[in-house]
């Protein structure tokens, strides 16, 4: 019997321990939950800015790349011009001399400078192609975290709800000035769809 | 430096630097500019002849700048053979990677002709 009543005892201060720590514990879990909550409409709102940024991503890395095609026409518009000029000099350069011919030798080296200028359309070339590897590796990450935020809402019921319902809400929202900047670069036509619409 | 009567092998993926850099070599006087649009191009191109200078950019796609003078520099035939790297690469290091490759002069992008002319002048 005595045996039995200790451990009743014991049994009863295990259940005592049990609940003081319960008590130790409940605020913590109190604030993990506020915590939680107040969480979860900022990775709604992440959520999905990631998603629609994401997906804009190829957009604008096609636009730097057509930017930088039509750079590299220009310049070669230019020293085609500039070839042509400086044939034309070479030719009055042979016919002339005295004060015309150090004009023309002038007009010539200027020529050749407008030439060594057009490097830059190179370099600028370069640092764009870099700068586009960048966003295109940022692009990958950002689509492995958005996974992962899927992921999330996927495995608890009551996230996933959350989730919805704040991306509801946000597509309701107006869109920021950035995603505006993105929408319009995305949705850009050409001059030649203009005037299809204008019916000329 | 007497270019007349010399070939050049240059090297270079952008087609509006490859005309800049080819009119300054014309103008310099080389009699046989051997264009090449990267490594691999250039070495189909030289096809186991001689050339009297290479002149190559760095960041070029299948084999780039750094690939070729190693690749070079590894046939005999190409061991006195000046190799000037023209590039946007300023790195320290870079130049360094370059000189420990067997480059013999380099060039930052942008030149102007009297840099190309005076590294030239020292190498050639």
């Amino acid at each position: 019997m005595d045996k039995k009543a200790g451990t009743v005892l014991k049994t009863l201060r295990e259940i005592e321990s049990l609940f003081e720590f319960g008590g130790e514990i409940a605020p913590f879990l109190e604030e993990l939950f506020t915590f939680l909550t107040d969480l979860m409409p900022i990775l709604a709102r992440a959520n999905q800015s990631l998603t629609s940024t994401t997906e804009s991503i190829p957009t604008a890395t096609d636009n730097i790349a057509s930017a930088d095609m039509m750079a590299e026409n220009a310049a070669n518009t230019i020293m085609d011009n500039a070839d042509q000029i400086t044939t034309a000099l070479d030719d009055l350069l042979s016919k002339t001399d005295g004060e015309t011919k150090e004009a023309l030798e002038e007009v010539a080296l200027k020529i050749n400078e407008i030439n060594m200028a057009l490097q830059y359309q190179d370099i600028t070339s370069q640092h764009l192609k870099m700068a586009t590897q960048i966003v295109e590796a940022i692009q990958v990450r950002m689509q492995k975290l958005f996974q992962g935020l899927q992921t999330i809402g996927e495995s608890n019921e009551a996230i996933r709800k959350l989730i919805e319902s704040y991306s509801e809400e946000m597509e309701n929202q107006k869109p920021t000035e950035f995603e505006d900047t993105i929408r319009n670069s995305a949705d850009a036509i050409s001059q030649d769809e203009i005037d299809a619409l204008f019916g000329k | 430096m007497k270019a007349e009567g010399k070939s050049v092998l240059f090297v270079e993926d952008s087609p509006t630097m490859r005309r800049i850099i080819a009119n300054s070599l014309k103008k310099i006087g080389f009699s046989e500019i051997i264009e090449a649009e990267d490594g691999v191009d250039a070495l189909a191109k030289i096809d186991g002849r001689l050339v009297d200078l290479v002149v190559t950019d760095w960041n070029m796609p299948e084999m780039n700048g750094a690939e070729l003078v190693e690749e070079l520099r590894g046939r005999p035939e190409f061991d006195d053979i000046p190799i000037v790297m023209i590039t946007t690469r300023g790195m320290k290091d870079d130049v360094m990677t370059a000189m420990k490759l067997g480059v013999n002069a380099y060039v930052i992008k942008p030149f102007t002709p009297d840099i190309l002319q005076q590294k030239l002048d020292a190498v050639f």
